[in-house]
């Protein structure tokens, strides 16, 4: 992995994900490339030099000198709601990244077909959907499983992409269990997962590998049940962000 | 300097005199290295070490018991919060040290889960901390350094140990758990000493 | 990461792979894996495994055995500040050569 520095990059264009998350495609002219399940940080510096920064994962695959990032907004942030409502296509931001090695998803070699389990609880989905969409551009076909925790029906984010990708992309399954609200089509009703659903969803496999993302207490919860239902520690790779969706 | 991202301003304020570099908060940033610890009030016991080894320590019934004060201070956090007339009730030191013979001229104070920050043991006196025990006219939360705090508001916020369980006297000055990293041994938010060499 | 922390003490409670950047400035490669040896249990874990909290002064990072700390980071003016003491060791693996 080459020496990591910040570098300007510039809003190419915006994509509102649900009323609090919005999707920036960032212009990073030197960007190297980078494995789905890296992260930036993003820095902002105003016109005095007060300047502040925030990590976000990269939402899509490596797409050239192009990054995708999901900004969830966080209720009186001081970074998301500039980042998702007043940043400008053509402004600049400085990035440092990709960052992160071991938070990561691999393209298996040809023909290797280990499961992989995909645990995302709200805004934890982003890194996982890198995953998801690296699977797809790569042409995987190893089982890819992703239970995905949301609170409502509106907070879901990717959702037409992972309906459509859930019919479409072989071997890939999505569960999404609603936390408060659930739509009235959903049998299962809101409430939070239990070891016992996660047990049906994500049973322990030989080689599954197993990425957990979101807020702490979430990503903490699953990891313990996951082991607790005999998936090997060493199997799970765990990334936590601040309180937030899920 | 960073590239300018236009329009973005951060949380600032205006008007106030504040030390520099520093901005007004509102909100009571809650920032900890290691998880609040929970001390019942039945193991409480604020204890003053002298460079000679003798020890002074206070139960929470003695500290409740000694002369209370209600100072109203402004506090300064080298992330650069400020929050302006803060209230809170306990113990100066002054109260403290009114037994204690000693010839040392630092202190190195202690907390329950193992944080430690050093000052001139002059900037513990005359007026100038308390042990406080409520903030706000209620009992201190765990929180924000509860059941009791060192408050020490004229030197940078990381001096005001949370959990205060003692202070060691020594005769010469010995780095906390922040300076040893390069954090400034006397801390003066007036004259921007928030790291060694400042 | 989804930027902005808020709320109680648990909000600053991460894992290691916020160090990712400001460590791989400093190393040129990534430490998120690179292994650590808890001084307190000798538990070994990666540095992404560790729990982070995060001050604004800098970053703590515990073993998630026994609570101790594994290191410390900071960033004071153009350094960044390491303080090593709570791990045995530290093992990187390096890129493998072309």
């Amino acid at each position: 992995m080459a020496t990591v520095a910040w570098q300007v990059a510039h809003l190419v264009s915006r994509r509102d994900e649900t009323p609090e998350a919005v999707t920036l495609t960032l212009g990073v002219p030197g960007w190297p490339g980078h494995l789905p399940g890296q992260h930036v940080d993003v820095r902002l510096t105003a016109e005095d030099g007060y300047s502040t920064q925030r990590s976000y994962s990269i939402a899509a695959p490596d797409h050239g000198a192009q990054l995708e990032l999901t900004v969830q907004v966080v209720a009186d942030g001081e970074v998301s709601p500039f980042l998702a409502r007043d940043l400008a296509v053509g402004d600049p931001v400085e990035v440092r990244g990709p960052v992160g090695g071991w938070f990561v998803w691999h393209p298996p070699p040809d023909g290797a077909d280990d499961p992989v389990l995909l645990v995302g609880g709200g805004s934890g989905v982003v890194p996982l959907m890198a995953m998801v969409r690296g699977r797809h551009e790569s042409g995987g076909r190893a089982p890819m499983n992703l239970v995905y925790s949301v609170r409502t029906p509106e907070d879901v984010l990717y959702r037409d992409e992972l309906e459509r990708r859930a019919r479409l992309d072989d071997g890939l399954t999505v569960t999404i269990a609603y936390t408060r609200s659930a739509p009235e089509s959903d049998a299962r009703g809101a409430r939070r997962i239990t070891a016992g659903e996660l047990g049906s969803w994500a049973p322990a496999r030989p080689g599954l590998r197993t990425y957990v993302c979101g807020p702490t207490g979430f990503v903490d919860a699953v990891a313990d049940a996951l082991v607790d239902l005999g998936h090997g520690e060493h199997t799970i790779r765990t990334e936590r962000f601040g309180p937030s969706g899920g | 300097m960073g590239i300018v991202t236009p329009g973005f301003r951060g949380r600032r304020h205006a008007g106030v005199e504040l030390p520099p570099g520093q901005y007004l908060t509102h909100d009571f940033p809650v920032l900890q290295a290691g998880p609040t610890p929970h001390v019942e009030l039945d193991d409480w016991a604020f204890t003053l070490r002298t460079e000679g080894g003798q020890e002074h320590a206070w139960s929470w019934s003695e500290m409740l018991a000694l002369p209370q004060e209600t100072p109203t201070v402004d506090l300064h956090c080298v992330t650069k919060w400020s929050k302006l007339g803060t209230s809170w009730r306990g113990v100066s030191l002054d109260t403290f040290f009114e037994d204690v013979d000693t010839a040392a001229e630092f202190a190195l104070v202690r907390s329950f889960d193992g944080y430690t920050t050093n000052l001139p043991l002059e900037d513990l006196l005359d007026g100038r901390a308390w042990v406080a025990h409520e903030f706000d006219g209620e009992a201190l939360e765990p929180w924000h350094g509860g059941p009791a705090r060192l408050l020490v508001p004229h030197l940078y916020f990381w001096k005001s140990a949370k959990w205060a369980s003692g202070i060691d006297l020594l005769l010469e000055d010995e780095p906390g758990f922040w300076e040893q990293l390069g954090y400034h041994e006397y801390g003066d938010p007036w004259r921007e000493q928030r790291y060694a060499g400042d | 990461m989804s930027g902005d922390r808020r709320g109680g003490p648990e909000a600053s409670v991460l894992d290691g792979n916020v160090l990712a950047g400001r460590l791989g400035e400093v190393f040129g490669v990534d430490v998120t894996s690179a292994r650590v040896l808890c001084v307190g249990c000798t538990r070994e874990q990666c540095v992404a495994e560790l729990v982070l909290f995060e001050t604004g002064m800098g970053s703590t990072a515990r073993c998630r055995g026994c609570g101790a700390v594994v290191l410390r980071a900071t960033r004071i003016r153009d350094e960044v500040v390491l303080d090593l003491r709570g791990t045995r060791s530290l093992r990187v693996a390096l890129p493998a050569s072309e």
